[in-house]
């Protein structure tokens, strides 16, 4: 199981916002990739449109931190990346602070990883996808990020959540 | 395409009796499971009541339901990108070629590459008919008329594509829609043995030493026995490749 550093997860985040190609929209100078973010949505009939009934992007995010109680999975389904900030946040705090009991030094970084739920690849980069890897400066395997079909994504996301393995936990470790 | 890593699993038809049992105790499994595998044992009983990773209406429509989200570059082609969105979940061994996307659902890859969280391109496919024959028509990277939950048919459908057949509907692009082997694994038995508390909760069957570790650790790669795969579960994949530039409009 892959030990992942928390505490340098928010640095090389915050590091790889800003780099890029730029082009010109609306009179604006926009900067586009080369890190992405990536989401999938179902969506039904209603009216003329279409409306959302189904979203996922990271693995585990919304399925583990989301209670059924008061429809929080539900509701997460069916917002967008841009209400993560108000909702999921929200879920994933009271989720570390009730079960795994983490700092808030370190809830604070689990959620500028988690927030917003979309899958980011740093597009620019060669080497080999990993989940979480744009978001840990490749720590989990890979700068390109992404997420390959064979990632361990239930050992990676027990790394975020614990910042240990499970043996560990047993015993010390856990912060 | 790299379509070849899954391969499709389970030709072979077994006792319908049997795979029904089977489909909802591996549906209780992957979230009951999923969910315990994150929890201490004095919440196991909270584990029970927030297990279910699905709404009632989504679960009832196994068609809207997405199960993993995947992305990255073409082991082919450097230039390119490889999108993959899987759907419907737990579609047993005999199933994968009698199972097919939901006609009426908008299937939509959404894209930011601007950092605001804000779709700035989508990739849009829907699907016609039901059988054998199914077609699968996308559009896209276009930028959407509308951005946020209610979305529109932002471009004609062109050239489509037949289910479980690979085909380029514009130059550079190159996709699949079809029956996958469901590439999420976890390897459940394992977990029962570093976690024998668990067990009894999930499968209904006592153990001898419930609060005696049987094991520390997971199994190596070579030893590891995924539950999705032994029972041989599949699910549908819609799988995009084009260039990564095409995302960077």
């Amino acid at each position: 199981m892959k030990n992942t550093h928390l505490i340098s997860l928010l640095a090389i985040s915050v590091a790889l916002v800003g780099c890029g190609g730029s082009s010109s929209h609306h009179g604006t100078t926009v900067t586009r990739g080369p890190v992405i973010g990536l989401w999938t949505t179902t969506s039904v009939p209603n009216g003329s449109n279409y409306m959302q009934v189904d979203r996922l992007a990271r693995p585990a995010v919304n399925e583990l931190f989301a209670t059924v109680a008061n429809n929080r999975h539900q509701i997460n389904d069916q917002d967008n990346p841009t209400d993560d900030a108000a909702n999921l946040k929200n879920d994933i705090e009271s989720f570390l602070t009730d079960v795994p009991g983490r700092s808030t030094a370190t809830k604070t970084v689990i959620e500028s990883v988690l927030i917003p739920d979309v899958l980011k690849a740093d597009l620019s980069k060669t080497d080999s996808a990993a989940y979480l890897g744009t978001e840990t400066g490749g720590a989990t395997g890979g700068k390109f990020g992404g997420r390959k079909l064979k990632d361990d994504v239930i050992d990676i996301s027990l790394g975020i959540v614990f910042g240990n393995t499970v043996s560990a936990r047993a015993g010390s470790g856990r912060r | 395409m790299q379509i070849a890593i899954q391969r499709l699993s389970g030709s072979q038809m077994g006792d319908p009796r049997e795979l029904v049992t089977l489909k909802h105790l591996v549906k209780k499994l992957v979230a009951v499971g999923v969910a315990a595998l994150i929890l201490p044992a004095v919440l196991i009983t909270r584990a029970y009541s927030s297990d279910h990773a699905d709404t009632p209406n989504i679960a009832a429509n196994p068609g809207q339901d997405i199960t993993d989200v995947f992305m990255f570059p073409s082991p082919t082609n450097a230039n390119n990108v490889v999108l993959v969105m899987n759907v419907h979940p737990l579609i047993g061994p005999g199933e994968g070629t009698s199972t097919y996307f939901d006609p009426n659902v908008l299937y939509q890859f959404k894209i930011d590459n601007t950092g605001d969280a804000v779709e700035d391109l989508v990739i849009q496919a829907k699907f016609t008919g039901t059988g054998a024959t199914q077609k699968v028509a996308i559009s896209g990277p276009i930028r959407p008329s509308t951005t946020g939950n209610s979305n529109k048919i932002e471009h004609a459908f062109g050239t489509t594509g037949v289910y479980n057949t690979t085909f380029s509907p514009t130059a550079g692009m190159t996709v699949f829609a079809g029956p996958r082997e469901d590439p999420f694994f976890f390897d459940l038995d394992q977990f029962f043995t570093i976690f024998p508390d668990r067990a009894t909760p999930i499968t209904g069957t006592p153990v001898a030493n419930p609060n005696q570790p049987q094991s520390t650790t997971f199994r190596s790669l070579a030893t590891a026995q995924d539950f999705l795969s032994v029972h041989q579960f599949n699910v549908l994949s819609i799988v995009v490749e084009l260039p990564k530039a095409s995302l960077l409009k």
